[in-house]
């Protein structure tokens, strides 16, 4: 994991990206109890180009020149195979920038806020993400309330309804 | 369950996620062996005998 994670930290040193996150499963094991995923998601801000386009051609390859092994959609470092995600829409994009800067055995990394993480869950709709934010709430690992609010902020109310009336 | 979470650091709980995918990998190599196997004619299989 480290060897990702100083990758990232690298990325957005030489300005191939200029920010990223930590979310999925690997983010939400920093709050609640771990479950099984077998890769790492990891959510960027690209530097904007002249066509307007985004590409990750360069974040692979800069990837791959560290010792990363592109495999389909991800660069596998050791055991884990990192995937990169853009800061697609507006609620990634200030999963974002409201990350929480944490140290992973002493490499610094950063962490979707749990709110966001249950909001990002939320936006994707798999049974699998459903069942996380039930496992937030049921931990007690992120503030009803404040997830509710950012929920209806970004159209998933009746999504975070359903999750509370167990209906996911 | 409260006390657990608080007792596993992150790196502890990403640890056990490698763990579990180390022995995910070892079972499926494991069922692709003995498919292989069934498929070969060489093995028994449990389901077939209980039919």
């Amino acid at each position: 994991m480290q060897s990702v994670l100083r990758a990232l930290n690298r990325l957005v040193s030489d300005g191939v990206i200029l920010s990223y996150a930590i979310g999925g499963a690997i983010g939400a094991a920093f709050y609640i109890e771990a479950a099984q995923t077998e890769d790492v998601d990891a959510f960027t801000v690209l530097p904007s180009s002249d066509s307007g386009l985004v590409s990750l051609s360069a974040v692979y390859e800069a990837l791959a020149a560290m010792g990363g092994v592109v495999e389909r959609e991800y660069v596998r470092f050791g055991n884990w195979p990192l995937q990169i995600l853009t800061d697609a829409n507006p609620l990634i994009a200030e999963a974002i920038a409201e990350a929480v800067a944490v140290d992973y055995e002493g490499t610094p990394t950063r962490v979707f806020r749990a709110e966001h993480l249950c909001a990002v869950a939320l936006q994707t709709g798999r049974s699998k993400d459903y069942l996380r934010v039930s496992m937030f709430l049921e931990q007690g690992a992120v503030d009803p309330q404040a997830l509710l609010s950012l929920a209806e902020r970004f159209g998933l109310a009746d999504r975070m309804g359903k999750v509370q009336r167990g209906e996911s | 369950m409260r006390e657990y979470l608080r007792s596993k650091t992150w790196v502890e709980k990403v640890e056990s996620i490698e763990r579990m995918n180390a022995v995910d990998k070892i079972a499926k190599e494991a069922m692709r062996k003995a498919l292989a196997r069934e498929a070969a004619g060489g093995g028994v299989s449990r389901f077939r005998d209980a039919h």
